[in-house]
């Protein structure tokens, strides 16, 4: 998995949109981007971690520990209100820079 | 647990938190690949390495998770204070009744003392009302061990002439004018004043000007209006200034007008210049209230020690009026506040008091719930709540429901002092300036925060105390039990004491007030009704054309329905009065002694009926009689206090002769036909003193008080006594109409609003403790059911069950008591000011206050073991 800025954003993107089908601890979201991205974008799984808690600390999510499917504790995030609107506009930005940078190179 | 708990709110430790999301993470990948049919240690190692460097991802999170919560920490207290707030609401809205109960008390505790307060902070600490009002001064004469006079007017020139420590000195003495220039005649309350009176206060009239120094030089028919008088009569006028207005038959110039509140020794309608140029004014004829300005830098124990210099130097000068008059300089606060100081002190220790068994209870109150709190405490203890976390959540707690009392307090306190400004304005000095203002309100939520943390603080260490962590487990109920009842019966019996104080303080004054009902006035007041009228030189003359007007009045008085007796007088009974010196023909005054005071009496002068309508006895001679007229020969009473003090034991003083002022240049001799009983004249606790009556028809005056006796309701007499007197003359005002009754009461008023505020506030306490004592075995039997279910089972008697429950409730309460009488012992010596004819340590009082208190604790422990004991043994077996 790269480190490039380029990643980080994308990773931080696909996260908040795991988290859009509700609350989520860590091992179900990196399973979610793995099976919807499939091959292309492998993740080392743990790069995940740093990610969740720095969206947590810019208050895009939210943290608690609750009972999960199998009767463990686990640590679930969610969406805050300030997570769902940012993911809109990174959403946004995120096409227009992926169109143009698909233009740019379609032109070449 | 509640759903909104997050654990993240109290589980600090970064380590731990990472850690155990990393492992879960590791064991549901894991899984995953043991499902894809890996052996586990296969399945172990692909997990691992799928997440990539765990040792180094685990340190980094740590590490930024530990920065994190550092930086988050006050963010984080404000939000977990919020947070906490809310859970308290939540709290509160489900114990309704506990937080009714609590809530109430506090109001009830911080109202009283946000009212009381309020009148210190206006009364005693605020500065008065005139710019750098810390300079001004009162200035009174002194009789060594009596206590002070006012002033005559030549030692009032002297010490104005004399003293350096003053850029002015001042003087004033009340006057009554009939003003008619309205619908009807009103008589006005005035004031005549130097013309540096205002300079002096300084404060300046809103309109016109102030007096000037020529105006005290001979007669001067100027007047300055209040703000109030103004605007009441004139509509604020603006133009007002230079028409007249007729004051007593005379046109008065209008030169000036007060700004509003301005308020000096009363309210007043008019002040109009004093002569200070008379000649013939007598140094012991005192009447003049002097005060002053004193120079910036000089402070008023020099302007005292001066003063002191310029009396002692009189005396030396004049002996013979001067030998024993010495002076005392006091601040203008000090001397409006003195009086009032024993009883407003008082008020705020008693009303601390209150507030201290209210926070008592409230503690008692947290305590009970505690019980049914373990469990919670204990649950949240056990997820890693950090013991100060959970105590500031139940500070919290504690904090809401005092600042909820405090406000509801506040506005106990608004009423209270507004209830207070309508009975009667008089009692205390400056009261229109008592408000609840932003002091008030500060005081009262800085009252609420420490009450609050102050009950809160015992019960929320004790609730999280190791020992609860046992509660967690069912059944293992009141473990804590023995702890806290023991605390709570600290608090039972620190209530009990704290309500035994409060209870000997209002026994105390309940007792001088009885006391003082049962002084003998001299005089009955029963069926009397009273009022003033003046007849003023410009339609009457010479003084000596008044004894016929007294006559037709009284004359149309008598024949009203009813009427049993009328009479007229200088004075009545609880009024003000002169003072005057005097001797006895060929008898030698006592030694001067300095502790009963100057040798003068209280001078009446009366008509003949005065004796008959105010039921003063007379023990020996005769009373004024009508053929005591102008001419015939002069005659006087006096009273049995002067017989004791000034005529020599065994000597008849029926015949003696005495004369006022200088005996060397007597204007003649009034011979003694009769004693008369002591009549209370400044006010029931007055100590006795010599009084004279001459006949009025001898000495007439303008100002006088008209009484009409009868056996109905005297107001009733009210239209029928003011068309008399409108028949004798329609510009006379009927004015300070009332019963001698109402007299009697206001000078009591003071000593009653003392014993109502503290009777209040002793019940308060009084039921507050005995609350207390029920809610700890209340509490108490409800621990124990299961082993009274046992008790009774074996045979225990009813009897024997009530004992036991009744003795652990009496027990603290005796101990309270006794501690209350030791502190109350040493407290009520505080209040000596206040009582009248008992000792602050009055044996009665104490023993009676302990027998209720005692009893009180009796009923209150009594209720909760009957019940105890009407619990069947089989119920109380299966209570758990």
């Amino acid at each position: 998995m790269a480190g490039s800025d380029l990643f980080t954003g994308t990773l931080d993107l696909l996260i908040l949109k795991a988290l859009t089908w509700g609350p989520s601890h860590g091992y179900a979201i990196g399973r979610w981007i793995r099976e919807t991205t499939g091959d292309v974008l492998v993740v080392q799984e743990g790069a995940l971690y740093p990610a969740l808690h720095r969206l947590e600390r810019k208050g895009l999510l939210s943290e608690e520990w609750r009972e999960s499917e199998t009767g463990r504790q686990a640590k679930y995030y969610s969406l805050t209100p300030r997570g769902r609107g940012y993911l809109r506009t990174e959403r946004k930005r995120w096409e227009q820079f992926s169109g143009a940078v698909a233009r740019a190179l379609a032109i070449a | 647990m509640k759903k909104s708990f997050r654990l993240t709110d109290v589980v600090p430790n970064a380590r731990k938190d990472v850690d155990d999301e990393l492992a879960f993470h590791l064991e549901m990948r894991t899984k995953e690949f043991m499902e894809q049919g890996l052996p586990a240690d296969e399945a172990r190692q692909r997990a691992r390495e799928s997440f990539g460097d765990v040792q180094r991802i685990v340190g980094d999170l740590r590490h930024e998770r530990a920065e994190r919560n550092s930086e988050r920490g006050r963010r984080d207290w404000w939000i977990g204070l919020q947070s906490d707030i809310r859970y308290a609401f939540r709290s509160l809205r489900k114990n309704r009744a506990f937080a009714a109960a609590a809530i109430a008390t506090l109001a009830l505790g911080i109202g009283a003392n946000s009212a009381i307060f309020s009148i210190v902070n206006n009364v005693l600490l605020r500065p008065l009302p005139f710019p750098t009002s810390e300079r001004l001064a009162v200035l009174w004469g002194k009789y060594p061990n009596y206590g002070r006079a006012n002033l005559s007017l030549p030692d009032f020139r002297d010490w104005r002439d004399q003293a350096r420590s003053f850029e002015h000195v001042a003087a004033r003495h009340s006057v009554a004018f009939n003003f008619t220039g309205g619908e009807e005649p009103v008589q006005l309350r005035g004031d005549r004043v130097t013309a540096n009176f205002f300079a002096a206060l300084g404060v300046q009239p809103m309109l016109g000007r102030a007096f000037r120094p020529e105006e005290e030089v001979g007669e001067h028919l100027v007047v300055i209006l209040s703000h109030g008088f103004w605007q009441r009569q004139f509509g604020g006028d603006a133009g007002i200034v230079g028409s007249t207005v007729p004051l007593s038959g005379r046109p008065y110039t209008v030169v000036g007008v007060m700004p509003p509140h301005f308020r000096f020794a009363g309210d007043k309608d008019v002040w109009s210049p004093a002569r200070t140029d008379t000649p013939t004014a007598h140094r012991r004829s005192e009447y003049l209230d002097a005060f002053g300005r004193l120079k910036p830098g000089v402070s008023i124990e020099q302007a005292d020690t001066e003063i002191a210099t310029i009396a002692q130097r009189l005396s030396v000068q004049y002996p013979g009026t001067n030998a024993n008059f010495q002076s005392e300089v006091v601040s203008l606060h000090e001397d409006t506040v003195a009086d009032v100081r024993p009883a407003l002190l008082v008020f705020t220790g008693a009303v601390g008091l209150v507030l201290l068994i209210a926070c008592a209870n409230v503690a008692n109150l947290l305590l009970a719930r505690a019980a049914a709190r373990e469990r919670e405490i204990a649950v949240r203890s056990a997820l890693g709540a950090s013991r100060g976390r959970l105590v500031r959540q139940l500070l919290t707690e504690s904090v809401l429901i005092s600042v909820i009392g405090g406000g509801l307090g506040l506005l106990l306190a608004v009423w209270g002092i507004g209830a207070l400004r309508s009975t009667n304005t008089s009692l205390l000095p400056r009261i229109g300036e008592v408000r609840v203002d932003l002091a008030v309100m500060g005081f009262s939520l800085l009252l609420s925060l420490v009450t609050g943390l102050l009950f809160g603080l015992a019960p929320a260490l004790r609730m999280v105390s190791n020992r609860l962590h046992d509660s967690i487990k069912e059944g293992a109920r009141g473990a804590a039990g023995g702890a806290v009842t023991r605390f709570r019966n600290s608090l039972v019996l620190a209530e009990v004491a704290l309500a035994v104080v409060l209870l000997v303080g209002a026994g105390l004054l309940i007792r001088s007030f009885e006391k003082l009902n049962r002084v003998d006035p001299g005089f009955d007041p029963r069926g009397v009704l009273t009022y003033q009228a003046g007849f003023p030189a410009a339609r009457y003359g010479q003084t000596s054309a008044l004894p016929a007007v007294y006559d037709q009045l009284m004359e149309r008085t008598r024949v009203i329905p009813g009427v049993r007796g009328v009479a007229v007088s200088n004075t009545l009974p609880t009024l003000g009065i002169g003072y005057a010196s005097f001797a006895i023909e060929n008898v030698p005054f006592p030694a001067s002694d300095p502790n009963t005071g100057p040798i003068d009496v209280q001078p009446y002068t009366v008509s003949p009926d005065y004796f008959k309508v105010m039921g003063i006895r007379l023990t020996q001679g005769r009373g004024i009689e009508s053929r005591d007229v102008d001419g015939a020969g002069d005659v006087a009473v006096i009273n049995t206090e002067m017989v004791r003090r000034f005529i020599p034991a065994g000597r008849n003083p029926i015949g003696m002769r005495v004369t006022f002022g200088n005996p060397a240049d007597t204007a003649g001799w009034w011979t003694i036909v009769g004693v008369a009983d002591v009549v209370a004249q400044q006010g029931l606790a007055a100590k006795p003193y010599a009084q004279i009556y001459l006949p009025i028809a001898q000495a007439p005056r303008r100002s006088v008080y008209v009484t009409v006796k009868t056996d109905g309701d005297p107001m009733a007499l009210v239209p029928s006594v003011r068309q008399a007197l409108r028949s004798v003359d329609s510009e006379v005002p009927l004015s300070d109409v009332a019963t001698m009754t109402e007299r009697l009461s206001t000078d009591i008023a003071a000593t009653r609003v003392s014993v109502t505020v503290l009777s209040i506030f002793a019940a308060l306490a009084m039921v507050l403790a005995a609350i207390g004592i029920y809610g700890v075995l209340a509490y108490a039997v409800a621990q124990r059911t299961r082993e009274i279910g046992i008790r009774m089972a074996l045979g225990a008697s009813a009897g024997v069950v009530r004992r036991l429950i009744v003795r652990q409730g009496m027990t603290p309460a005796i101990i309270g008591v006794a501690v209350g009488l030791a502190g109350a012992f040493y407290l009520t010596r505080l209040m000596e000011k206040l009582l009248f004819g008992v000792a602050p340590s009055d044996p009665a009082t104490f023993a009676m206050v302990a027998i209720f208190l005692a009893m009180v604790a009796f009923l209150a422990s009594f209720v909760p073991a009957r019940r105890a004991t009407r619990v069947a043994p089989t119920e109380a077996l299966r209570y758990d």
